[in-house]
């Protein structure tokens, strides 16, 4: 049976936070990549980047991206690509929201990657991003971990990984 | 229960087709769709068995003065500050701001009864059922106006800085506005 939109793993942080979230083995029988992130940094602050590499390999990544900060909206670029999360001095167990699209993921060529992202925090200064990445690596992926910029992931923070199935 | 699996007789006779209706992600709770004005509907009683919830809105409101905004309200809680922030353009500018209201949070701008338009918006709300988070809301979508900065696009992040589990969402227009028949606010849950 084809599963249109199916979960195929997650990741729920547990006590002490974690250095890395990673989903290992990824079937590679579907057509795109979705991954629901409800995350919070355990010593970064502020925007506390969190960043995402494929296959365990560092490099290739590049984004462009669209950053509120409360104090104004820019566009930047940078060579690495993720989500924000919450960072630790934010308002207590309050956890940033993010969803990341990757197309084509099994395919023999560059990846194209998009994420939407906000962490919350009860004061005017709040992060909301908009990513479009790419990842040069023609590899199918087969691995996705998660790290923040610095220090670990704290606890209950969840990563949700779904396949999704184009009919052709 | 969701549809899990469709398949229809194929043009040939012999042959069956499998149809894109799998779905062993997303299932309906409840629907609201409006059949007289009302100034506020609710879902209660939310099932606590899914991961994460999804509304998505499609409304309208009988503001006169422009575009409109809806209050996203959590458990009846209306003594808690909630918070949101917002990205938003309205063709003339972007701009990132926040606020706080007792009676919930923003999500997003509709349309309203004297111009005919309507806005729509899909609001995430992650862990709902977690009791170790403050509850967070991601809502996309606006309302276009036919030139006029009444029309907006809208990203929108929302707090409810309590951490017991939703299981009453509730969502209402000013005090002084109405929803629209045919407002459409449909809720789903995200399995884990």
């Amino acid at each position: 049976m084809a599963f249109t939109y199916s979960k195929l793993a997650e990741s729920t942080v547990g006590s002490g936070g974690s250095a890395t979230v990673t989903f290992n083995n990824i079937p590679q029988n579907y057509t795109d990549l979705v991954i629901k992130i409800s995350a919070r940094a355990a010593s970064d602050t502020q925007s506390a980047p969190t960043m995402m590499t494929f296959n365990g390999i560092t490099s290739g990544y590049t984004m462009r991206r669209i950053l509120g900060t409360g104090g104004g909206i820019v566009s930047q670029t940078a060579t690495q690509t993720g989500i924000l999360t919450t960072g630790s001095d934010f308002t207590a167990s309050t956890f940033g929201s993010g969803e990341v699209y990757i197309s084509n993921y099994s395919s023999a060529s560059a990846k194209s990657i998009s994420s939407d992202s906000t962490n919350e925090n009860n004061a005017t200064g709040c992060y909301i991003v908009f990513v479009a990445g790419a990842w040069s690596n023609t590899s199918p992926i087969t691995s996705i971990t998660f790290t923040q910029e610095v220090g670990n992931t704290a606890q209950h923070s969840t990563f949700i990984l779904y396949g999704i199935r184009a009919e052709v | 229960m969701s549809i899990s699996k469709l398949t229809t007789n194929g043009v040939n006779g012999s042959k069956y087709n499998t149809v894109s209706a799998d779905n062993y992600y997303m299932e309906p709770i409840a629907t609201t769709l409006l059949t007289s004005t009302t100034g506020t509907i609710t879902f209660s009683n939310i099932p606590q068995t899914y991961k994460h919830l999804q509304l998505r809105v499609f409304a309208q409101t009988n503001y006169s003065v422009g575009s409109d905004f809806l209050y996203f309200n959590i458990n009846n809680d209306s003594a808690t500050t909630y918070r949101h922030h917002q990205m938003f353009s309205n063709g003339s500018g972007i701009t990132h701001s926040t606020a706080t209201d007792t009676a919930g949070f923003y999500i997003n701008r509709f349309g309203n009864t004297s111009t005919g338009y309507w806005g729509n918006c899909v609001v995430d709300i992650f862990d709902y059922t977690n009791a170790n988070k403050t509850k967070t809301v991601r809502s996309f979508g606006g309302v276009d106006w036919n030139g006029s900065v009444e029309g907006a696009i809208y990203y929108m992040s929302g707090l409810y800085p309590q951490t017991s589990p939703i299981t009453t969402i509730k969502i209402s227009s000013d005090s002084s506005r109405v929803l629209s028949i045919n407002s459409r606010f449909s809720l789903y849950g995200l399995k884990g």
